[in-house]
């Protein structure tokens, strides 16, 4: 079931219908059997027994929390008793309380102890899931070309269902999103979640299992699982928001994939700024792919009561490459950031390490260069975390290491060539060089991301800077049936048009929220702006009978 | 040590890793007020104070801490 297909609308219809006429107290077995019946439904229910890895991961989760939940109570139960037996040591005079203070000190350690255990269980349990599941096939997938040196390990049953692809929906989310509250749960920021029903809603909330956010218990738990009254202005603004969405991924981005498709395939035959028309589709396709379904998901859960963290902030505005990463899939940089940055700069390797270049390379230089290798393990997650194959690990990791490195490393080259040039650094002038520059970079990881290999990722750019045929022929003869770079005439238009309206709402969208602006026109206003883009998308949505779009490209991580 | 001496210390390790003198922090102050406190400096700053107060916050502390005033208590806490 496709999120912008048919059958998913019905499947939502029926569910927010129930949702709000059912008692409170069933609305979340109710989210919870709709997760069920979503993650079943997954190509055409052939794959419905993959349910077990999410049902597994919730039920180790639930259970190690639970465990340490216990380890701390009982420390908790014996200091207690120490603090009893202390006040009463003073009053008898004589009693050892020294000795219950003691325990109550082994208990506590004791307890420490436990709690790192279970907490070890559950990550090797998660990792380990989330790793075997993604890399394996993998690793099939490189062995499948030698048909002979497949060895037992992918004959059988095994093979059979790596060989079909099939991962269970969500699972680098779901294992992100447990992970992340078993971790603040065990530094003591996260309360811990005894119902186990409870658990699974919040680890498996389906909507978030196709593309993320990915949400924080701390921050979004209560929302999430909180009882729903219904409210006209959710609805409205849920829904408002869902349309949104629809219209960037069926107007937007289905065009812009067919462009990316053509040049991608062949570059050659686009060689010079067709294959940068084909670069840019592509990376308009991505992000009116995923924040499209991100608006989608965001409104969705609006109308269901729930508050779901934002995952993208007009990320082509950013001016610098982490400034694009606090815009873009902002709730991955977060987790990342807070579970793999910050714990891999305070382990004994990285302080010792800091310590080591301070005293060889003076203070800053030492501080700079053990934050860029922290942020190369980063970096290199994030990639992997995108897929396996050496062209996300570039395209969506290193590459951006570096961009982020090199960034900081030349800073004083571009402070001098702005003042050489009497250019103010925080000016409108070297904010829109900035701005375009961060783009121009953005836009050639992505095509490593778009490219079939990193060999074909470098042929293309090659491609784009070969001069020799710098625009495709558009004038002279062009019918207005003929494609030109994947679409015909009429569709550049629409796309072109449709892209202007993004950026108008991006634009809009710095000065506020943009359906708060709406609402305060009168009536007819408001209601002439949500029918024309209803209307449009419905017209100009690349939809029809029987047509389910393209999977969203970040369903497949 | 009484809070405003902490606030003494911290004023100069705020100043010495974010390069600028001019700033002054008190229990409101977040992340927000000093533009050159993003993630990276946020873990450089930690690092810091811990040296000048020979003490360690937990990574609880580290991810979850809102403003100054939260920093102050745990040093105080602490030390």
């Amino acid at each position: 079931m496709e999120i912008t297909s048919f059958y998913f609308f019905c499947f939502y219809a029926v569910l927010l219908f129930l949702y709000y006429i059912l008692p409170k107290r069933t609305q979340l077995p109710l989210l919870l059997a709709a997760g069920v019946i979503f993650y079943a439904s997954q190509n055409e229910f052939r794959d419905a027994w993959l349910l077990v890895f999410p049902a597994a991961a919730v039920l180790c989760t639930w259970f190690c929390v639970r465990k340490m939940t216990e380890a701390s109570e009982a420390a908790a139960g014996t200091a207690g008793k120490a603090a009893s037996a202390s006040a009463a040591a003073n009053a008898e005079k004589g009693t050892p309380a020294a000795a219950a203070k003691a325990e109550s000190a082994s208990a506590a350690a004791q307890a420490e102890k436990a709690r790192k255990k279970w907490l070890t269980i559950n990550t090797a349990v998660l990792l380990g899931g989330l790793v075997i599941l993604k890399y394996l096939r993998l690793i099939y997938a490189s062995a499948a070309a030698g048909e002979e040196s497949r060895g037992v390990l992918f004959s059988g049953p095994v093979g059979e269902f790596l060989s079909r692809g099939s991962l269970p929906l969500g699972l680098s989310f779901y294992t992100f999103i447990l992970l992340g509250y078993t971790i603040d749960v065990y530094n003591r920021i996260a309360d811990p979640e005894r119902s186990l029903l409870k658990t699974a809603v919040y680890g498996t909330y389906f909507p978030l299992m196709i593309s993320g956010p990915i949400t924080r218990y701390r921050e979004d738990g209560k929302s999430l699982l909180a009882e729903h009254s219904f409210s006209y202005e959710n609805l409205t603004h849920g829904l408002q928001r869902m349309l949104f969405g629809v219209f960037k991924k069926l107007v937007i981005a289905e065009r812009c994939g067919k462009v990316a498709a053509v040049v991608f395939a062949e570059p050659q035959e686009y060689a010079g700024f067709g294959v940068w028309i084909g670069i840019l589709a592509f990376t308009f396709q991505l992000y009116t792919d995923f924040s499209g379904c991100m608006d989608i998901v965001i409104g969705l859960s609006e109308t269901l009561g729930i508050a779901v963290p934002e995952n993208f902030r007009t990320p082509f505005f950013a001016k610098d490459i982490s400034e694009y990463w606090r815009r873009w899939h902002i709730t991955l940089g977060v987790w990342m950031k807070e579970y793999v940055f910050y714990p891999l700069l305070r382990t004994k390797l990285f302080t010792e390490l800091g310590r080591k270049l301070r005293a060889r390379f003076g203070r800053k230089t030492g501080k700079n260069l053990t934050t860029y290798a922290a942020m190369f393990v980063l970096w290199l997650t994030v990639g992997l975390w995108h897929g396996g194959e050496l062209k996300y690990v570039i395209g969506s990791g290193l590459l951006h290491w570096f961009y982020i490195v090199f960034g900081m490393v030349t800073l004083p080259f571009w402070e001098k060539l702005f003042g050489m040039l009497h250019i103010p650094m925080k000016g409108r002038v070297a904010d829109g060089f900035r701005i375009l520059r961060t783009f121009f970079l953005v836009n050639i990881g992505n095509t490593f991301f778009r490219a079939a290999s990193v060999p074909a990722a470098l042929h293309t750019l090659r491609e784009g800077l070969r001069l020799g045929n710098a625009l495709p022929q558009i004038t002279g003869g062009l019918r207005s049936d003929e494609l030109w770079i994947g679409l015909e005439p009429i569709e550049w238009i629409v796309l072109i048009v449709s892209l202007l309206i993004l950026l108008t709402v991006s634009l809009l969208q710095q000065k506020g929220s943009v359906r708060e602006m709406i609402d305060r026109k009168v009536l007819p206003v408001r209601w002439l702006i949500w029918f024309a883009l209803l209307f449009y998308t419905i017209l100009l949505g690349e939809y029809g009978p029987g047509y389910s779009a393209a999977e969203f490209i970040y369903q497949g991580f | 040590m009484t809070r405003e001496e902490v606030y003494e210390q911290l004023n100069e390790v705020f100043r010495d890793v974010f390069d600028d003198d001019s700033i002054t922090v008190n229990d409101a102050t977040t992340s927000d007020d000093i533009e050159e406190w993003d993630s990276l400096e946020h873990i450089n700053l930690i690092a810091a104070v811990e040296q000048e107060f020979g003490m360690r916050f937990s990574m609880g502390q580290v991810v979850s801490m809102k403003n100054v005033g939260e920093m102050v208590d745990i040093i105080l806490s602490q030390i």
